[in-house]
């Protein structure tokens, strides 16, 4: 992913402030990030009780990535397409998120696939990384105790020239 | 953590193995000198970087049993076979412990429970011991920990998306010596695992655990659930011992909590927490299930690591495992667990040997948080490089890691073996790693060559081989030549994702190596610097 620097600064931060502006003034909603809208993004931050949120546009404009960090030290990365739609999410810190909150509408498809990919791995250590795949969704999931780091995305939307592995 | 569990299938031998002798693809890229295990040991406190050679697996001598020394076994766990479907783990090291009631007067005293095949798992922290090993009799003489007057529970989640649920009680926990009781954590908090139906009836279980902890709604009263892990059979041992490099399992000591947390112990300070917790819960009442409100546990009160609270040999662990030759050995294999490092005055703990002090980083910001770098073949995991154009100084990586718990080495995937020399002939197999070609009956490959770096700069070298796994799950309980990838799946062409992007040096590393791991927040011995630090 590239990102935004240099003389695009005073347009980033107009474009920053006003993402901020608009996820403070949206109203939380019960459904959740992955596959929602990117209001839901607000609903997650609330949920998390996070610090901050911020926005960081793609150079090319193929997506927006809002940061979210939690008070238990997590860094949850929520990927948006123009359309406004979470196509993927990331984490990393001392906890996993809650996948029941960041994953929406994919939790019962994640909970399914974990299952799979859990009996699937019979060889496999606990705490090796492990890989769910879905046809409409994917994670990967890896780390230890103290520190964990992840990604979770939606093949189907996302957006065309973006690369799944972008989403970390 | 690392509960790792590698079911030996004994049915899996491949018939007709191939002697094929092909080239095993060495050509190491590193420039790293192969000065196996000379000098004294190096310790870069400040100053230059350390360059520590490299590191050959050999020829040691376990340290002799005595009262700061436990044996440590690797046998195939506590199931015997013929009791399938769980019998027969490799790669798993077991030590003894006894269990008693808080501050008994000796480890012999009523309501002390000895209990055998306890893994030993240098990548997590705190005693956790399945319930079923206990008589109700026996677990009531462990009182709940409780905040506000309400039992606390505990849960852990792990990478591969298994966790741990069950009751924090206080117990004694000896270890050591010929009679596991040469070295004693008086009064520690400890983890009793709660699976449905079993013998922990203090805190919910079941469907009655808290969704987040879950993180499914396959938990049931079946314990049908292929995520929870709190049988002796799912385990594939009767307990775990995380001796990692922390004192508790929730909070760091002091000011890394700072880096870690940001303004906030998560566990200690509830008031910005969210609604759901993340480690620990407040349970008022066993058939309810557990407050929505995160309890504020006191930094004392949270599982631990039962080495940081003995007397004197607080600061850390090693392992002494003797080599263990390509191939497999069928038969149990031997060491010694030694606790304190540089503590003891008959010297059976120092820093020697060669090894080399590697921090773990402890800044969040850097992709190597919680870890170091390993270099292999040219590449960098994590990638520095890769990981520094991104904006978010949060970053997206982990360190490379060492874990005992894990019970093969973790590392790349089938698209990034290109990477490395003789890499057509590794392929991934299942969920291991097989080989197509190389020396000798199991067609080992290797000696592959990497080097570990830690933030300061300091390195260190080894060599290892993979071999066929598939040919060697027939053949033992231990292998110091077995490998897997990061990334499973056959539809998978992408390289690198975050959480591909590291090694786990897993119990095959510890063979034929004395692997050091010490606190954070234990004052150590002069001449030995304080963890969070691996040597080897």
């Amino acid at each position: 992913m590239k990102i935004e620097n240099g003389s695009r600064t005073q347009a980033f931060v107009a474009l920053l402030a006003g993402v901020v502006l608009l996820l403070l003034l949206t109203p939380a909603r019960a459904s959740a990030a992955l596959g929602g809208d990117v209001t839901s993004v607000e609903a997650d931050r609330q949920q998390m009780k996070a610090t901050r949120s911020t926005a960081v546009q793609a150079v090319d404009s193929k997506y927006t990535v809002h940061v979210i960090t939690t008070p238990y030290g997590t860094v949850v990365r929520e990927y948006v397409s123009p359309d406004g739609k979470v196509f993927g999410v990331a984490w990393r810190g001392p906890f996993l998120p809650n996948f029941q909150q960041l994953l929406g509408d994919s939790y019962a498809e994640f909970a399914q696939g974990a299952q799979q990919a859990r009996s699937g791995a019979v060889r496999r250590s606990r705490n090796a990384p492990l890989t769910v795949a879905q046809p409409d969704f994917v994670m990967h999931s890896g780390g230890h105790m103290r520190a964990y780091v992840g990604s979770a995305y939606l093949p189907g939307m996302i957006p065309s020239g973006v690369d799944p592995k972008d989403i970390r | 953590m690392g509960g790792n569990v590698r079911r030996l299938l004994l049915g899996l031998a491949i018939s007709g193995l191939l002697w094929t002798v092909a080239c095993g693809g060495s050509g190491s890229s590193n420039n790293i000198n192969s000065s196996n295990n000379t000098g004294g040991s190096t310790n870069n406190a400040g100053g230059t970087n350390n360059n520590g050679g490299t590191s050959t697996a050999g020829t040691i001598t376990p340290a002799a049993i005595t009262s700061n020394v436990a044996a440590l076994t690797v046998d195939g766990g506590p199931i015997p076979c013929g009791t399938q479907p769980s019998c027969g783990y490799s790669n798993l090291a077991f030590v003894n412990i006894i269990v008693c009631p808080p501050n008994s007067s000796s480890s012999t005293a009523t309501g002390c429970v000895p209990i055998d095949h306890v893994m030993v798992d240098t990548g997590s922290d705190g005693l956790r011991i399945p319930s079923e090993v206990f008589t109700a009799t026996q677990l009531a003489s462990l009182p709940n920990v409780k905040i506000s007057g309400s039992p606390i529970a505990e849960c852990i989640q792990y990478a591969g998306l298994t966790f741990n649920w069950g009751s924090v009680r206080t117990a004694d926990v000896y270890i050591g010596g010929s009679n596991n009781q040469g070295e004693v954590a008086h009064a520690i908090p400890i983890h009793v695992l709660a699976p449905p139906r079993g013998v922990d009836t203090s805190v919910p279980t079941g469907n009655l655990i808290p969704s987040a902890c879950s993180t499914t709604i396959g938990s049931n009263e079946q314990s049908t659930s292929a995520l929870e892990s709190d049988t002796v059979a799912t385990l594939s041992a009767k307990g775990l011992i995380g001796l990692g490099p922390y004192i508790s399992d929730c909070d760091y000591a002091g000011t890394e909590a700072e880096g870690a947390y940001g303004p906030n112990n998560p566990c200690s300070s509830s008031s910005t927490m969210p609604t759901a917790s993340v480690i620990y819960y407040s349970c008022p009442s066993p058939t309810a299930g557990c407050s929505t409100t995160a309890p504020s546990v006191p930094y004392a009160q949270q599982v631990s690591n039962p080495v940081a609270a003995f007397k004197t040999d607080n600061n850390g662990v090693i392992l002494e495992l003797p080599q263990v030759a390509l191939g497999g050995v069928a038969s149990t294999v031997t060491g010694s667990l030694v606790f304190g490092i540089g503590t003891n005055a008959s010297g059976n703990n120092a820093l020697t040997g060669g090894a080399t002090v590697l921090a773990i980083d402890t800044n969040i910001a850097n992709p190597d948080w919680a870890g170091f770098t390993t270099q292999f073949y040219g590449n960098s995991y994590p990638d520095t490089a890769d990981n520094n154009t991104l904006l978010n100084a949060g970053g997206y990586s982990i360190g490379s890691y060492i874990d005992s718990g894990s019970s093969v080495m973790f590392f790349l995937d089938q698209p990034t073996l290109a990477t490395i020399p003789a890499a057509s002939s590794i392929v991934s197999c299942g969920d291991s790693y097989c080989t197509t070609s190389g020396s000798g009956a199991y067609r080992t490959v290797g000696p592959l060559s990497a080097t570990n770096v830690d933030a300061n700069g300091n390195s260190r070298g080894l060599t290892f081989d993979v071999s066929n796994a598939n040919s060697l799950l027939s053949n033992g309980v231990a292998f110091s030549d077995m490998a897997a990838p990061n990334t499973t799946g056959a539809s998978l062409n992408s390289v690198e994702e975050a959480s591909d992007a590291l090694f786990d040096w897993g119990l095959p590393f510890f063979y034929g190596r004395n692997v050091y791991s010490a606190i954070q927040g234990v004052t150590p011995p002069s001449g030995v610097s304080a963890g969070p630090w691996w040597a080897y």
